[in-house]
C-alpha cells in the first residue's frame, strides 16, 4: 500500500529548522518568517527563483527553498501579510476588514509590492526579496509569512461495482455537465488526451502563477492526473476543467474560475490544514461560496484515522504540556525513522480567522526529552491557528515523541488536532483517536465528503472501509463523511494501487455528474437537480457496509447509482409540505425485531437528534422528535438511519430494510 | 387541448404555409372591395394557434394558443408599421428518467416585434406580406417530482428573433379581420439551470423557430 500523504514538492525542506541557524536575533524578533528572512540574502533569493523555473530541479544550494517554487512569481515571491491591527484577540470580520483595507492599502505605496488578493483576513502579496524588509518597517505589518500548500490524499474498474455501465446504458454519459478537478498537479495529462482523458480539457494553472498560466505539473505531480482519469472512467461525456493550486490564494482563484466557467461539480483530493476543524476557516469559505452557486463540491475525507490525535485541552500538571489522555501522557511516540526520512506534523485549533491570544507550537523531543525541533522556529510570531512542523533524521532515529506546549493563554476550552502527515514513518503508535480526524475542508457541513473503502468486486460482501479512511464527527458535532468511495484501483498516470480517499473523491464526484446529466430536460433549458436532489439520489442508491466498521464512519455506504425508483417510501425523508414542527414517525418491524434508535440528520449532514421509540406495537414503532429542537426547522430534506437498540460497532445502517419502511406520519 | 390541432400540425410547415396562402389569397380574390384606409394609429388585438415545426422545441412542447396585442401606424394606403407583443404558452409532460416520478413543463413565448406591413392591393380584402424583427424573451418554469420530493426551477432569457408572415385582411367598416400565417425564427443557446437560479450558457444551440396561425383585429 502506497503512502496516505505525498509531499507535493520539497516542502520539508521549506520548514526545516537548519534554514533558521543563521537567522539574526532581529529577525527572530521581526515580523519575517524565518524562511523569508534567509532571502533577503540575494544570492540565496536568485538560487530559489532559478529552483522554480519550469525544469528545475532545485540546483546545488538550492535545496530547501526549491519548495517556493510554486509561489515565484518571476522574480518576486508570493507571501502572506497579516495586518497589525485590530488588537489580538478581536475577531469581528468587520474591524478585521478594516484593517485590512489598511494594509492593502499601505503595502501599494511600497516599491517592489504587488498586491494579489485578500482572502478573509489576510493580503496577498508578490514582493521582490529586496522589498521584505521595507514591508517588514510598516507599522501597518503584524507578520509576513509563506503561505502553506495543500496535502495530496494518495492511497481506478471500481465503477463496475458502483453501476456505471448500467447508468451509462439508460442514455446518460455525462454530456452537457463540467465537472471541475482541483489538484497540485496534472504532469502528463497532455499525452493521456484522447485515451485516458476526455480529447479536449480545458486546463488552467494558479499553482506559482497568478492568471492561470503557471506550471500545470505542479513540478511533475500526478494525483491530479490520476484523479481527473477516474472522472473521465466514471463520466465520459461531462467537459473536464482541471486546475492546480499550491496556496489558499489558489484555491480561490481555482473555484472562481470553475464558477465562472459553469463548472457544476468539483472533485478536490486533497487535505488543507487551515482551519479549525469545524467548518471555519478561509478554505471553507471558498468552499461556501461554490455552494451558494449550486456548486457541488466533493472533498476527500482525509486518510488521517491512524494518525491523528483531537481532543480538548487539558494540562492539570500546569506545566504547559497538553496532556493527550486522562493519565497526563504528555507524549505520543513516534514511529521510528530512517536516516534522512523526515517526520511531517500539523497541529490546528478552532479558533478562526485568527488565533487570538491563545499560542500552541509542535515539539518533537528524543529519548531524554530534549527539544529537536518546534514549530515555534517558524511560527513565532504567527497569528493563525496552525502550526506545521517537520524533522528530518540525520540517522536512524527511535524513541522520538512529539508534544504539544502552550506558550500563551490558558488554552481552556479550546480543541485540538494533531495530524502525522506522511515520510513513510506510519502512524501513531498511541494517542490515536480516529474520531474527528476529518480533514479540511471535509469538516464543511456544505462540501459532499468521501471516505474510502477498498473495492472487491468478486465478493462486495467484503468489501472493507479503510482503516485510515477519516471520519468524524467535527468539532463542530457534524456526521462525515457521508458516503464512501472506491480505492485501490489503478490507473494510467498511478501504475498499481492508487489508494486514499483521493481516489474515492473522484469517484463520487463522477457519479454525482452522472446524476446531473440525468435531469429533466426542457424546450430551453435543462433544469439540473439541486444539491440536496443529488445527496437524496445518492443516499438513496448508496450501498451500506456489511463488514464493521466503527460507528459513524461509513456515512450512507458505499457510492452506487441509482438505476429505478424506490417503490417504498425511502429514507431519506422529507416533511410533509407545510409541516411546521417536529416529526411524528412510525417504523415497520420484522417479527420478533426490537425498536432500534433512530438518527436524524439534516440534508448537510448534521446529526439533530437521536430518538428511541415512544411507543411500540405489535410489527411498528412510533417515534416523537422533540419540539424544542425542530421548532425553527420547517423545509428541507432530513435523513434518518436506524442503529441498534444497543449500539455496537457497524450496526449502523446496516439495517436498510428497516430504514425504507419509516413513514412520516405528520408534526407536533 | 392542443390534441384538437393535430391534423393542422401533421400538415407540417411547408403545408401550413401553403394552406395560409391560399385561404388568404381566395379570400382576396372572393372579398368586396372596401375602402381605401385612412393614415392614423390604430390598435391590434388577435389570438393564435402556434405549431412547432421541425425545431428542438418540437420534441419536448405540442401545440399551443396564444394572444398578441400593440399598435400600428398606417404609413399609406399599401403600408404599415407595427409593433406587436405575443404572449404563446405551451405545456408538456417533460421526460424523466426511471428514477424520478414526473416532471411538466411550461414555456411562455413573448416576442417583441416591430414589423413592416405591405397591402397587396388597395381596397376590398387583400393579401398582404410583412417581414419584422425584435426580441424573444422565453420562461421556462420545470416542476418535477423526485424521491417523492417536489421541486421546480425558473428559466429566463431573450434572444434574437425574425418573422415573416403572409396573409389576407378584411375590412369591415372602421373594423379590419386579418387571418395570417407567420413563421417565427429564433435561436438560443442553451442553458443549464440550477436550483439557486443560476443558468449557464451550453455550446448547443435551441431551436425555437414555430408558425403560428393567427385571427387579429384592428379598429380605426
Amino acid at each position: 500500500m502506497k503512502q496516505s500523504l505525498r509531499l507535493p514538492f520539497g516542502l520539508a525542506a521549506l520548514w526545516s529548522t537548519t534554514l533558521l541557524l543563521g537567522a539574526s536575533t532581529a529577525i527572530a524578533a521581526g515580523k519575517l518568517q524565518p524562511e523569508l528572512a534567509a532571502l533577503r540574502d540575494p544570492a540565496v533569493a536568485a538560487r530559489s527563483a532559478l529552483a522554480s523555473r519550469p525544469g528545475a530541479n532545485g540546483g546545488a544550494g538550492a535545496a530547501g527553498l526549491s519548495a517556493l517554487s510554486p509561489l515565484w512569481r518571476g522574480d518576486r515571491l508570493l507571501v502572506q501579510i497579516a495586518p497589525t491591527e485590530p488588537a489580538r484577540g478581536v475577531t469581528t470580520s468587520d474591524s478585521w476588514s478594516a484593517a485590512v483595507g489598511r494594509l492593502e492599502a499601505a503595502l501599494r505605496g511600497v516599491d517592489g509590492v504587488a498586491v494579489e488578493g485578500t482572502l478573509e483576513s489576510t493580503v496577498y502579496a508578490a514582493v521582490s526579496p529586496d522589498a521584505l524588509d521595507r514591508i517588514a518597517a510598516l507599522e501597518a505589518v503584524r507578520y509576513v509569512s509563506i503561505p502553506i500548500p495543500p496535502r495530496t490524499l494518495v492511497r481506478s474498474d471500481a465503477i463496475y461495482g458502483m453501476r456505471v455501465p448500467e447508468f451509462q446504458s439508460l442514455g446518460y454519459n455525462g454530456r452537457g455537465v463540467r465537472i471541475g478537478v482541483i489538484d497540485v498537479g496534472f504532469d502528463a495529462y497532455g499525452s493521456l488526451l484522447g485515451a485516458e482523458l476526455p480529447a479536449k480539457v480545458t486546463a488552467r494553472s494558479f499553482f506559482a502563477g497568478e492568471n492561470g498560466n503557471g506550471d500545470i505539473t505542479g513540478r511533475g505531480e500526478r494525483h491530479g492526473t490520476a484523479c481527473a482519469e477516474i472522472v473521465y472512467d466514471v463520466v465520459p461525456g461531462a467537459e473536464l476543467y482541471l486546475a492546480n493550486v499550491a496556496t489558499d490564494l489558489d484555491l480561490a482563484r481555482a473555484v472562481s474560475w470553475m464558477i465562472d466557467s459553469g463548472v457544476e461539480v468539483i472533485s478536490h483530493s486533497l487535505a488543507w490544514f487551515i482551519g479549525g476543524g469545524d467548518g471555519t476557516g478561509p478554505i471553507n469559505s471558498i468552499v461556501r461560496r461554490a455552494t451558494e452557486e449550486g456548486v457541488l463540491f466533493v472533498s476527500a475525507g482525509g486518510n488521517f484515522a491512524r494518525s491523528h490525535w483531537g481532543g480538548t485541552f487539558r494540562d492539570e500538571d500546569q506545566d504547559g504540556d497538553v496532556e493527550f489522555d486522562l493519565a497526563g501522557d504528555e507524549t505520543i511516540t513516534l514511529p521510528s525513522i530512517a536516516g534522512g526520512n523526515t517526520v511531517s506534523l500539523a497541529l490546528t485549533w478552532d479558533r478562526w480567522p485568527f488565533a487570538g491570544d491563545e499560542r500552541f507550537e509542535i515539539e518533537i523531543r528524543n529519548a531524554s526529552g530534549t527539544v529537536l525541533a518546534t514549530s515555534y522556529s517558524s511560527f513565532a510570531n504567527s497569528i493563525y491557528a496552525y502550526r506545521l512542523l517537520d524533522y528530518t533524521a540525520p540517522s536512524g532515529a527511535t524513541g522520538l515523541t512529539a508534544s504539544v506546549v502552550v506558550r500563551e493563554g490558558d488554552g481552556a476550552g479550546i480543541h485540538l488536532r494533531l495530524f502525522l502527515l506522511e515520510g513513510g514513518v506510519g502512524d501513531f503508535p498511541e494517542h490515536r483517536v480516529a474520531a474527528g480526524s476529518v480533514a479540511i475542508p471535509a469538516d464543511s457541513p456544505e462540501v459532499l465528503s468521501v471516505g474510502a473503502f477498498r473495492y472487491n468486486l468478486p465478493d462486495p460482501t467484503q468489501e472493507e472501509l479503510e482503516d485510515f479512511s477519516s471520519f468524524g464527527p467535527t468539532v463542530a458535532g457534524v456526521s462525515k463523511p457521508e458516503i464512501l468511495g472506491p480505492d485501490g484501483v489503478a490507473t494510467e498516470s498511478w501504475p498499481g494501487s492508487f489508494t486514499g480517499t483521493s481516489a474515492a473523491c473522484p469517484h463520487v464526484a463522477g457519479a454525482a455528474a452522472l446524476l446531473l446529466s440525468a435531469s429533466v430536460q426542457g424546450g430551453l433549458f435543462d433544469a439540473r437537480w439541486s444539491l440536496d436532489d443529488l445527496r437524496r439520489l445518492l443516499a438513496s442508491a448508496a450501498l451500506p457496509l456489511t463488514t464493521e466498521y466503527p460507528d459513524g464512519s461509513a456515512g450512507w455506504g458505499r457510492v452506487r447509482l441509482i438505476l429505478d425508483r424506490p417503490s417504498r417510501n425511502p429514507s431519506p425523508l422529507r416533511p410533509l409540505p407545510g409541516l411546521h414542527g417536529a416529526p411524528h414517525l412510525r417504523l415497520a418491524l420484522a417479527p420478533g425485531e426490537r425498536a432500534p434508535v433512530l438518527r436524524l440528520y439534516d440534508a448537510a449532514g448534521r446529526q439533530l437528534e437521536t430518538v428511541e421509540a415512544s411507543s411500540t406495537a405489535p410489527g411498528s414503532a412510533e417515534y416523537l422528535a422533540d419540539p424544542a429542537l425542530w421548532s425553527a426547522r420547517a423545509r428541507g430534506v432530513y435523513f434518518a438511519r436506524t442503529m441498534a437498540a444497543t449500539p455496537a460497532a457497524g450496526s449502523e445502517g446496516a439495517a436498510p430494510s428497516a430504514s425504507t419502511s419509516l413513514v412520516w406520519l405528520g408534526a407536533r | 387541448m392542443t390534441d384538437a390541432f393535430g391534423p393542422l400540425a401533421r400538415l407540417g410547415s411547408r403545408g401550413l404555409i401553403a394552406l395560409a396562402l391560399a385561404a388568404g389569397l381566395a379570400a382576396g380574390v372572393r372579398a368586396e372591395e372596401g375602402e381605401e384606409r385612412r393614415g392614423g394609429w390604430y390598435p391590434v388585438l388577435g389570438g393564435q394557434l402556434a405549431v412547432p415545426l421541425d425545431s428542438d422545441l418540437k420534441d419536448v412542447y405540442s401545440t399551443g394558443l396564444g394572444l398578441s396585442a400593440g399598435m400600428g401606424y398606417a404609413l399609406s394606403s399599401r403600408w404599415r408599421a407595427e409593433f406587436r407583443l405575443d404572449w404563446l404558452r405551451r405545456e408538456s409532460k417533460l421526460d424523466v428518467p426511471v428514477f424520478a416520478e414526473s416532471a411538466e413543463g411550461t414555456l411562455t413565448l413573448i416576442p417583441a416585434l416591430v414589423t413592416a406591413r405591405y397591402a397587396l392591393a388597395r381596397r376590398g380584402a387583400r393579401p398582404y406580406a410583412a417581414a419584422g424583427a425584435g426580441l424573444l424573451f422565453v420562461e421556462e418554469q420545470i416542476e418535477y417530482s423526485l424521491l417523492g420530493h417536489k421541486d421546480d426551477v425558473d428559466g429566463r432569457d431573450r434572444s434574437f428573433a425574425a418573422q415573416g408572415e403572409l396573409g389576407v385582411e378584411i375590412p369591415r367598416g372602421r373594423f379590419e379581420l386579418r387571418l395570417g400565417a407567420r413563421y417565427l425564427y429564433a435561436r438560443d443557446e442553451r442553458h443549464v439551470l440550477r436550483a439557486t437560479g443560476r443558468a449557464d450558457d451550453r455550446d448547443t444551440d435551441t431551436d425555437l423557430s414555430h408558425l403560428t396561425f393567427g385571427l387579429t383585429g384592428t379598429y380605426r
